[in-house]
């Protein structure tokens, strides 16, 4: 079957045709939604932990002294956990971020996030930090056997928490129930 | 106003899972993520849920601020501001653009790997696949003439005898015929495709066997990111008509489908001398997918295309005439090709690092050519399981099935010995990604083990070191062994190449030049050697450097020669194919990508192809080795200007020098039709305007400085080259 010239313009003009039929106005609005980043909706889960967790008097050095988000490694947030530090309190205390260097304190911080990068010295962090009241958050498949308390990761294109119980009770720190029904709990290695 | 890139992305933001290039056949995952206009229907749906509950309307509107929103815009506080009000429920079933642990960055990964993405394809301009994969730096792709494309990756480039394995979908798309693609009959809607991953260098220690130069993979997007009516029309001065309607729906939350068609027509090419080749052809194609996924941790996809083809060709016949002498005589024919592909695939997530997957596909082909008639079914059957072991180690294994049953009809011109040759192919493979030091240093060890009934147990083992000092560099080294196995016509073939006159008195009869399969032909072997460099030394500017020596053994050549002929009225020069040539190949690509401002980003690749010789064994007549070519360009250089002149204007300029290759054209013993292809530098220009935030209007043209230029010479069954034409094209894309 060879196409003719007139079939084939035929071909063409049902194309256009179509193409020009279909075109009512103004349907511009189905556009794409945008999807919301991984560290967008991270950033919500650190804000969300400053409720659902409760730290003692002693995690702060005095009582108006700011709560503190610290990140140690590479920030992946880019500014979005500094808006979200604009937006909100969290115990009473206004919030602050902090992005550590390395020989930083890292026990002057309330939760302490560690990035992916800084992976491999999880196990130093937790021996500067021993049982001071600070919710460290990781980053990284694996990071709550690690000993980390609570880790975020993505499972099938959603956010999800893995908590190690164990270590936040170490530290005196509460974490609700709430936040523990909807996490996976698990244990540290060895 | 300040002018923004619409889709600035520097190539190590695009993250991407090397799993799919090196583990998984196929689109396993979705995993590009540098597409920021990707729609996310599931995060539609999630925030529709809660709208629906009746709050926070405002602030899923905010999340969504309407079509003039840009990728750039997403991190806005509005949106931000929208998630600190959402529940931890609502905020465990959001969707997001991950960036998971398991997704390497590309410039992590330990192989010469690099990805087109769906946005390079649209800014270039391309029509079809071939033209789309002269984007990825160590391509050589050469168009034979209107239908037909050699594409090639570090070289022992041909029509039909590409050493390249192809892939769309995770379904082999290679051809057992003529161990190649019919690229003519491959296609996808353009707007469709996700990505191109190309791999230069084997894959076969988890692809198997013919992933030998490298692998080509087109994998499309999935059904809920295509939702929705696209119309896509084009006509220009080469393809007239370049029609594509695709409809994306939705069946519930979980469940996303489209179907498609799409009709291309293209007009001939001249020869060198000025006449039509008689190469026009058409195509139509439809297709659909259907993906589910039932619960967060199954995805269940179903996907399926029905094609057909016919294309205008003049090819040599070769017959004997009357007196028993072998003559000659150039016939029209039509290359006709129908076919149909239907696959599912189930994919179960144990945990972020471990999972399962389940993959069958069925794929059937009639192929009517002047020269020869093939019917061909393929069944194919993969499983493969990813686990930790421990936490250093990660766990890939699984096997795999083919049936491959052929149904041949020759002619004299293309004989065939066996009619209905059948192949079983079994495969088991396994590999371990080790983290010698967590984060630093990887090593990859892995093998597959294969077995055919044309050449027995083939092993295919790979060893792959990536050590990554920083997170803007990786130095990576690997070795690893790859085979091509023998096609039904190496085997079973025979090609009655020429009839050359009687020309008396040195020549009183006339000679028939034949060649023909040996059923003893084994594999063509590979020992790849690779080392690369990937850096970022500046947010905007990234370089990609990779080195190889492709060390053959086995390749074909001319192994015998012998005289089938008894009849007295022509001499016959049969040779018989065998593994006869040996030898390297070697050279490099470099690829970098510089975003100079926001509206402005380059792209170059040069790529280096040199050969020891790929000696052949001695002549018996000769008695001298000769030396056959890579049938590739020995250099090639190409840039890539795309500039967003307004955020609704994108203006694009890909200039490319392809050098000349030393022969191209193989006949099967190297020479016979094999005629250099002098260098030529071209460029292609696009101009794109979005008139509406859902509809683009596009002006392209092709090789638009030197007008014609051959790119590729033909095979044996084609008769002429032809010369590639100036042409301009322009398209309309309205989505909605």
């Amino acid at each position: 079957m060879i196409l003719t010239p007139s079939i084939r313009r035929l071909f063409c003009l049902a194309g256009l045709g179509l193409a020009l039929a279909l075109d009512p106005p103004g349907l511009g609005l189905a556009a794409d939604p945008q999807a919301v980043s991984e560290y967008q909706v991270k950033a919500a889960f650190l804000y969300n932990f400053t409720k659902f967790v409760e730290w003692p008097n002693s995690a702060f050095a005095a009582t108006n002294a700011a709560f503190v988000i610290g990140i140690v490694g590479n920030d992946p947030f880019g500014g979005t956990l500094d808006e979200v530090v604009k937006s909100g309190q969290a115990h009473g205390r206004p919030l602050q971020v902090k992005r550590l260097k390395s020989g930083d304190p890292i026990g002057d911080c309330q939760i302490l996030f560690v990035s992916r990068s800084e992976t491999g010295n999880i196990e130093s962090f937790l021996q500067d930090l021993g049982q001071q009241p600070v919710l460290t958050v990781g980053d990284a498949e694996g990071d709550a056997a690690r000993g980390l308390m609570i880790n975020l990761i993505v499972v099938k294109g959603s956010v999800k928490m893995e908590i190690n119980l164990q270590r936040a009770e170490q530290s005196h720190l509460q974490i609700s129930s709430k936040l523990l029904g909807l996490a996976k709990i698990v244990e540290s290695e060895k | 106003m300040p002018i923004r890139s619409r889709n600035r992305v520097s190539p190590y933001s695009r993250r991407y899972d090397i799993m799919n290039i090196i583990r998984n056949d196929g689109p396993i995952r979705l995993s590009m993520k540098n597409e920021p206009s990707t729609p996310k229907r599931e995060l539609t749906a999630a925030v529709g849920k809660i709208c629906r509950k009746g709050f926070l309307l405002p602030a899923a509107l905010a999340i969504f601020p309407g079509p003039a929103s840009r990728a750039d815009d997403v991190t806005s506080t509005n949106s931000t501001h929208a998630l600190l009000t959402m529940s931890l429920e609502q905020l465990m079933s959001i969707k997001v653009t991950s960036v998971s642990k398991k997704e390497e960055t590309l410039s992590q990964s330990a192989a010469a790997v690099s990805v087109i993405t769906q946005d390079d394809i649209r800014r270039s301009g391309s029509t079809t696949i071939p033209d789309a994969l002269r984007l990825a730096p160590g391509v050589d792709v050469g168009r034979v003439d209107s239908h037909e494309w050699a594409v090639g990756v570090r070289g022992l480039n041909d029509t039909f005898a590409s050493s390249l394995l192809t892939l769309i979908d995770g379904r082999s798309i290679y051809s057992p015929l003529f161990s190649g693609t019919f690229w003519q009959a491959q296609d996808v809607v353009m707007e469709d495709i996700d990505r191109i991953e190309v791999v230069r260098g084997p894959g076969a220690t988890l692809w198997g066997a013919n992933a030998f130069n490298g692998v080509i993979s087109i994998v499309t997007k999935p059904a809920s990111e295509t939702q929705g009516v696209l119309v896509s029309s084009g006509s220009g001065s080469e393809e007239y008509a370049a029609e594509s309607l695709r409809y994306g729906g939705k069946i519930d939350e979980n469940t996303f489908y489209r179907v498609y068609a799409k009709f291309n027509d293209w007009g001939g090419f001249d020869r060198a001398d000025g006449t039509p080749a008689n190469d026009e052809w058409w195509k139509m194609q439809t297709g659909f997918r259907l993906d589910h996924s039932p619960t967060d941790a199954d995805q269940f996809t179903v996907q399926g295309d029905l094609y057909h083809l016919s294309a205008d060709q003049t090819v040599s016949i070769i017959s004997l005439d009357s007196q028993n002498q072998p003559v000659s005589n150039p016939e029209a024919g039509i290359w006709q090709q129908t076919g149909g592909n239907m696959l599912g695939r189930w994919t179960h997530a144990f945990s972020e690092k471990s999972d399962f997957t389940l993959q069958t596909y069925y794929d059937g082909e009639q192929l009517g050519l002047p020269l020869l008639q093939q019917t061909r079914n393929t069944l194919d059957l993969d499983v493969r399981q990813r686990f930790q072991l421990g936490s250093r180690q990660e766990i890939v294994w699984g096997g795999g099935y083919r049936l491959n049953a052929s149904d041949l009809t020759g002619t004299y011109t293309v004989g065939v010995r066996d009619s209905s040759p059948q192949e079983q192919i079994y495969n088991v493979f396994g590999q371990d990604e080790i983290s010698l030091v967590p984060e630093y240093l990887r090593l990859t060890l892995g093998t597959k083990i294969e077995h055919n009934n044309f050449t027995g147990f083939e092993w295919e083992p790979g060893a792959r070191l990536a050590w990554t000092p920083t997170d803007k560099q990786t130095v990576w080294a690997s070795v690893s062994r790859a085979v091509r196995t023998p096609s039904e016509i190496e085997h079973y073939g025979l090609l009655n190449l020429a009839a050359i006159p009687a020309a008396p008195p040195f020549q009183p009869v006339p000679v028939l030049v034949t060649v023909t399969g040996n059923a003893n032909f084994d594999s063509e072997e590979l020992v790849a050697y690779e080392i690369g460099y990937r850096t970022q030394p500046l947010e905007r500017l990234s370089f990609d450097a990779t080195a190889f020596y492709n060390a053959y053994r086995g390749l074909r050549g001319a192994y015998d020669y012998e005289n089938l002929n008894t009849l007295p009225s022509y001499v016959q020069v049969v040779t018989v194919i065998g593994n006869t040539v040996e030898g390297g190949t070697y050279g490099g690509e470099l690829s970098s990508t510089w975003q100079v401002t926001d509206y402005w980003r380059l792209t170059a690749n040069y790529s280096l192809l040199e050969s020891d010789g790929l000696k052949d064994a001695p002549d018996n007549i000769t008695g001298e080795p000769t030396a056959n070519s890579v049938h590739a360009p020995e250099q090639q250089v190409s840039l890539r200007s795309s500039i967003d002149v307004t955020k609704d204007i994108d203006f694009d300029l890909l200039p490319r020098f392809v050098g000349r290759t030393a022969a191209s054209g193989i006949g099967f013993t190297g020479s016979s039709t094999a005629g250099a292809i002098p260098s030529y530098f071209t460029f292609d220009a696009r101009l794109a305007w979005r008139v509406t935030p859902s509809v683009e209007i596009s002006l392209v043209g092709q090789n638009l400085v030197e007008s014609p230029h051959r790119e590729f010479n033909p095979t044996f069954i084609s008769a002429q080259a032809t010369q590639i034409a100036r042409s301009v094209f322009g398209q309309l894309v309205w989505k909605f």
